[in-house]
């Protein structure tokens, strides 16, 4: 405890102004409290239901990974007591006599429900699923893996998509297309040819062979 | 039912096109080397014939703004590919290990790709300093080296293009160092280069080639940076000033862009930057700037130009 010096006894200002701050902090967090509230009142008055903004205000405020196992972890509780309303399919295992924490069950149970034609990809666990029967109406589970294209970036592709049509030429022809792109002043990267097609050397050899450098700044002056 | 949203690659940095690189303007020893590795990708099926594979990682050194990300979008340009631009803010995290898995999940991420991405790392130093071994935060010490080692491994895996670049290559860790096949040092551009520069930025106006002869040895040693800075103060300067009613003549103009454009204290001074309006740098540069180079007048009879202040450059030797 600081004393002040001379005296044997606490200092009486320091604390006063630890108090102060402490009270000064108290008053805003009053202040802001109602500021709150003053905000649900006016989204209530605008139509919305306030707890559910709550609702969605504690989600955004939890982990990702966090609110993804809460919910897990209660729609399995919800489905144990069959309070659960889910698609049909879930509904349907739900019904059967199934341990739902044993995948192996649930696969067993998903075979059943596999229609004649066509395949279903269901999520059992943490890993997907793929059920699907065979000509002779046996059915069959693997588990699924997601094919390469759907983490494909949608932007990766779109950059890498040429922006100009592909010009119908052979090699020759690129290059000639190389050398008039140089004189129109395009910029050597205005190439229209696709990363993986040949051609798109010959259209850089000739854009660089007519200007005379290598596209990489002025030439040899 | 967890559902696991996969990481995309958009989340890790920004996706460039080829469409948005622009030309890098470079000494001579650095494009040979850049030209050869160009052609050596493009050589790929008949290096493939005996055995052996392009390159494919290169690391930029250099100091600040010699144009070590334009270097690499222009590369990634030239081969048509979208170039990822690796924020390494993705990379940092609180909790031990998340670090690691980042770079992990971005490897991946590039791998599962069907165009291939070229990679680049910026400020690559802040990913890939040199793993610790001074025991006095072990913790973190682990993690940092847990977190290179990841990267050594997904390096050697990686089978598409990479390039890092720091302005501290001293600072990289050796191993990853090593897995970068190519190492190009980018220095302060030549007295061509500095010409090249200086016209591009003043572009829409045109500069005469004794102007601009002398405004590039008078920038000795400045970096491409700060050119384009000079530059397009200038050119800012053009459009406000006489909205905003100030002083127009060169001289108040110049003085106005050399206050408030400056290289960093360490880089050293650049002639002009020292001498100022003392330099002969600022008696050639013809005023006002025109788009034409016709526009301008004799250079042999001095004239004096709108304001009144008498443009009394020479053109010297060519």
């Amino acid at each position: 405890m600081a004393t002040s010096p001379g005296r044997n006894t606490v200092s009486a200002s320091q604390l006063q102004g630890y108090i102060d701050r402490i009270e000064r902090l108290r008053a805003e967090k009053k202040q802001i409290g109602e500021d709150e509230k003053a905000v649900f009142a006016e989204l209530k008055a605008a139509g919305f239901t306030p707890a559910r903004v709550r609702d969605v205000l504690k989600i955004r405020d939890a982990k990702p990974g966090d609110y993804d196992e809460a919910k897990a972890e209660l729609d399995m509780y919800l489905h144990a007591l069959g309070m659960e309303r889910e698609s049909p399919l879930f509904q349907a295992v739900g019904l059967m006599d199934v341990d739902i924490t044993a995948r192996d069950q649930v696969i067993e149970a998903f075979k059943l429900l596999v229609p004649k034609k066509g395949e279903i990809i269901v999520k059992i666990g943490k890993t997907p699923v793929r059920l699907w029967r065979d000509s002779d109406g046996e059915a069959h589970a693997e588990d699924y893996r997601e094919p390469k294209a759907a983490a494909q970036s949608s932007a990766v592709q779109q950059a890498a998509q040429p922006r100009k049509e592909v010009p119908d030429v052979d090699d020759a022809g690129a290059e000639v297309l190389g050398a008039e792109a140089y004189k129109a002043n395009e910029p050597i990267t205005s190439n229209p040819f696709p990363w993986d097609d040949k051609r798109r050397q010959a259209f850089d050899k000739g854009w660089r062979d007519a200007s005379g450098t290598d596209g990489m700044g002025p030439g040899g002056d | 039912m967890v559902s696991r949203v996969p990481q995309r690659l958009e989340s890790f940095g920004d996706i460039l096109t080829p469409e948005e690189a622009s030309e890098p303007i470079l000494a001579a020893p650095v494009r040979a080397a850049l030209m050869e590795w160009l052609e050596e990708i493009w050589a790929k099926d008949e290096l493939e014939a005996v055995g052996l594979k392009p390159r494919r990682r290169a690391i930029f050194t250099g100091i600040p703004g010699t144009g070590k990300t334009t270097l690499a979008h222009h590369l990634a340009a030239r081969l048509g590919l979208p170039m990822l631009l690796v924020r390494p803010e993705q990379f940092l995290s609180e909790y031990v290990g998340a670090s690691a898995r980042a770079i992990g999940q971005l490897f991946q991420c590039v791998q599962a790709q069907e165009t291939p991405v070229f990679l680049f790392f910026d400020e690559f130093d802040s990913m890939a300093a040199k793993r610790m071994t001074g025991g006095k935060n072990q913790v973190a010490e682990q993690d940092h080296n847990h977190q290179i080692n990841t990267l050594l491994k997904s390096l050697d895996t990686l089978d598409t293009f990479a390039v890092a670049a720091t302005n501290f290559g001293d600072r990289i860790d050796e191993a990853v160092w090593r897995r970068f096949e190519i190492q190009i040092d980018l220095a302060a551009p030549g007295d061509a280069e500095r010409r090249r520069i200086l016209e591009r930025y003043f572009a829409p106006f045109m500069l005469p080639r004794f102007a601009l002869d002398e405004l590039s040895e008078a920038m000795a040693t400045a970096t491409p940076a700060l050119m384009r800075q000079f530059c397009e103060h200038i050119k800012r300067q053009i459009i406000v000033g006489p909205k905003a009613n100030w002083d127009m003549r060169r001289e108040a103009v110049l003085v106005r862009v050399l206050e408030t454009v400056k290289p960093h204290p360490d880089a050293g001074l650049p002639r002009l930057w020292s001498r100022k309006l003392d330099d002969r740098a600022c008696a050639a540069l013809p005023w006002p700037l025109q788009k034409n180079l016709d526009a301008y007048p004799e250079p042999s009879a001095p004239a004096a130009d709108a304001s009144g202040v008498v443009t009394d450059f020479k053109p010297r030797g060519r």
